[in-house]
């Protein structure tokens, strides 16, 4: 499907109530089944080894003997929870830091293929934890400017790294993967719409003082924040991500919020920091009061 | 608008016959052959002796229009072919950011559009300034990698990558080179180890490559004949004679110079072409041009830009 594009002098408004209007999230623990094709890791032996080698580092044979995951069947599984049957996607946009067991592959273009819509689809990597929030602010760009309305943010993480990289480095404990569907409400649906999001470098950590200010806020905000950030002050509640999941823990906490969201109006205000750089992302969503249906009002005590 | 700020390209002086990658992967005689007399490629560029980092930085050192501006940069994007092209989590891109003074812009790979990542690179970086609202506001977009393992030696019966790099200044708006329209088709299906769809793939190759040029330009309210020149990606002549024919499109107006000499250098091949065509004063004020790649090996993208110079 040829998609065209104009480029736009500023970014449009997106229709009222645009933003998170369903999530998944999943946990792989078993190796995929493309590491069990031989043939498959043969490839990956020889281009691992051949990544390695000018840095005068040494492939693991034993670890690539154990496989890992591969972002395209981690995705696959993602959309189908994700997208509800009937639905389909302008914009998809894969989110990751540790490199699955396909590393050249052009794992969206597949993922467009597969993806109800065939939609258009990129990657957004090498920048740690800020990588999903980059995803989300591209989501936001290419909805105003580019009427890519409906899109699926992908943030995966996979545990398996065949080798020692020499410098320090957070693996993720198990492979997760996390979908939010974003859109213009459906009738009657609730969405999370997005409000500041941002990724500031170290210094004066603004990122951080954003947090903090979200306490200001008018309705009951809650927190949820990496592991390597402290608790914000003025948060009404704080949820802090698994250490174990560098990558998607912000994001798998927002799914478990926005599964099961409290009846009243409420802010979530997501922060992360990338330990290695120092720069703190902050996404902020507001979900509006649940519109409660006469006929259902009406049975309730 | 989008719009070109400042190109900088580097292909290294390093040149290697076509024959020293072909040994190297097992190809027969008859192969290499083909690639010198039909598809006339001859040697492709190298820096045996550097890293990813210096290619890039040598790209850079080049890029006069960052010079004062490096504050006003928000976001550096590398786009690249292969989505892994370093051990994880090393970081040479940032490193490079850092010594240009580029420390505080968000710094992140954007890809898996294969060799055509460099065209999204541009559209993606100007979403994200318009978005911002900020008109003082630039990114970077970077391109170039290593021919560091098989893969990323040979496009099966199609070309031999060089080595090389770029570095694009690109602004949310402005008068120069403006962004006028992006045509892309992602063809998933393509990603298979089929042979027979190896074949449907080299038989589609120029059609669906000319239909990205087509969407592009009449998408910019152009025709093909405004087209003052293509900057192409520099896989091998017969691709784009192929091309030509199938736009009606004359062949000298697509800059091909480099083919035979550097090879198809990733994602930089539009940008390296950028410099070759405004060396030769190709590029003519007010005159639209085409910049167009195609992204191949498991899946396939086929993109374009109408720009106006």
């Amino acid at each position: 499907m040829m998609r065209t594009f104009v480029p736009h002098g500023a970014a449009a408004a997106l229709p009222a109530g645009w933003g998170v209007r369903r999530t998944a999230r999943l946990a792989f623990p078993g190796p995929s089944a493309l590491a069990a094709d031989p043939a498959h890791t043969e490839r990956l032996r020889v281009y691992l080894a051949d990544l390695l080698q000018p840095y005068g580092l040494a492939l693991d044979e034993a670890a690539l003997a154990r496989g890992g995951q591969s972002y395209g069947e981690m995705a696959e599984a993602l959309i189908a929870q994700a997208v509800p049957p009937g639905e389909s996607v302008d914009l998809l946009v894969l989110a990751y830091s540790v490199p699955d067991i396909t590393p050249g592959r052009a794992t969206t273009t597949w993922l467009s293929h597969l993806c109800p819509g065939t939609p258009m689809a990129l990657a957004v990597s090498d920048q740690g934890p800020a990588a999903a929030f980059t995803a989300l602010r591209l989501i936001q760009a290419y909805a105003a400017g580019a009427g890519l309305l409906r899109a699926l943010l992908l943030v995966v993480e996979q545990d398996a790294l065949p080798y020692d990289p020499g410098v320090p480095v957070a693996l993720p404990t198990g492979s997760h993967g996390v979908a939010l569907l974003l859109g213009p409400p459906a009738p009657g649906e609730r969405t999370a719409t997005i409000g500041a999001l941002t990724t500031s470098a170290a210094p004066g950590r603004p990122g951080a003082e954003a947090l903090a200010g979200a306490g200001g806020a008018h309705v009951p905000v809650t927190a949820i924040v990496g592991p390597a950030l402290p608790p914000p002050p003025g948060a009404h509640r704080v949820r802090t991500a698994d250490a174990g999941r560098p990558t998607t823990g912000v994001w798998w906490e927002l799914a478990a919020e926005l599964a099961a969201p409290p009846p009243g109006p409420h802010r979530l205000v997501l922060a992360d920091q990338a330990t290695d750089r120092g720069t703190v992302s902050l996404a902020a969503f507001d979900v509006a009061a649940a519109v409660r249906h006469a006929a259902t009002a009406g049975r309730r005590p | 608008m989008t719009a070109l700020v400042g190109v900088a390209a580097w292909v290294p002086p390093g040149r290697v016959a076509i024959e020293e990658p072909a040994g190297r992967l097992g190809l027969s005689g008859m192969q290499v052959k083909i690639f010198r007399r039909y598809h006339r490629l001859g040697e492709v560029a190298r820096d045996p002796d550097g890293e990813l980092r210096d290619l890039l930085r040598a790209a850079l050192e080049r890029l006069d229009a960052l010079r004062g501006r490096e504050h006003l940069v928000r976001y550096v994007l590398h786009a690249r072919t292969f989505p892994t092209v370093v051990p994880y989590p090393h970081d040479p891109v940032r490193q490079v950011c850092e010594e240009f003074g580029l420390g505080h812009a968000a710094v992140f790979a954007v890809g898996h559009h294969a060799c055509a990542s460099g065209l999204l690179a541009l559209d993606a970086a100007g979403r994200l300034l318009a978005a911002d609202g900020d008109p003082e506001g630039l990114a970077l977009v970077l391109t170039g990698e290593k021919a560091f393992t098989a893969e990323a030696r040979l496009v099966p019966d199609t070309s031999f990558f060089g080595e090389g790099a770029a570095a694009c200044l690109v602004a949310a708006q402005g008068e120069r080179d403006r962004l006028l329209a992006y045509a892309t088709e992602l063809r998933g299906d393509f990603d298979t180890d089929d042979p027979e769809t190896a074949l449907e793939f080299q038989r589609v190759y120029a059609d669906e490559l000319a239909s990205a040029i087509t969407a592009a330009v009449a998408r910019a309210g152009l025709a093909m004949e405004d087209v003052g020149v293509i900057l192409p990606h520099n896989v091998n002549r017969v691709a784009w004679h192929q091309v030509c024919r199938t736009l009606g499109y004359p062949r000298e107006r697509v800059v091909l110079d480099n083919v035979a000499t550097t090879g198809h250098v990733f994602c930089a091949d539009s940008f390296v072409n950028y410099r070759t065509a405004q060396d030769r004063g190709l590029l003519r004020q007010g005159e639209p041009y085409v910049m167009a790649a195609a992204g191949a090996g498991r899946g396939a993208t086929f993109s374009a830009m109408a720009f106006v110079h």
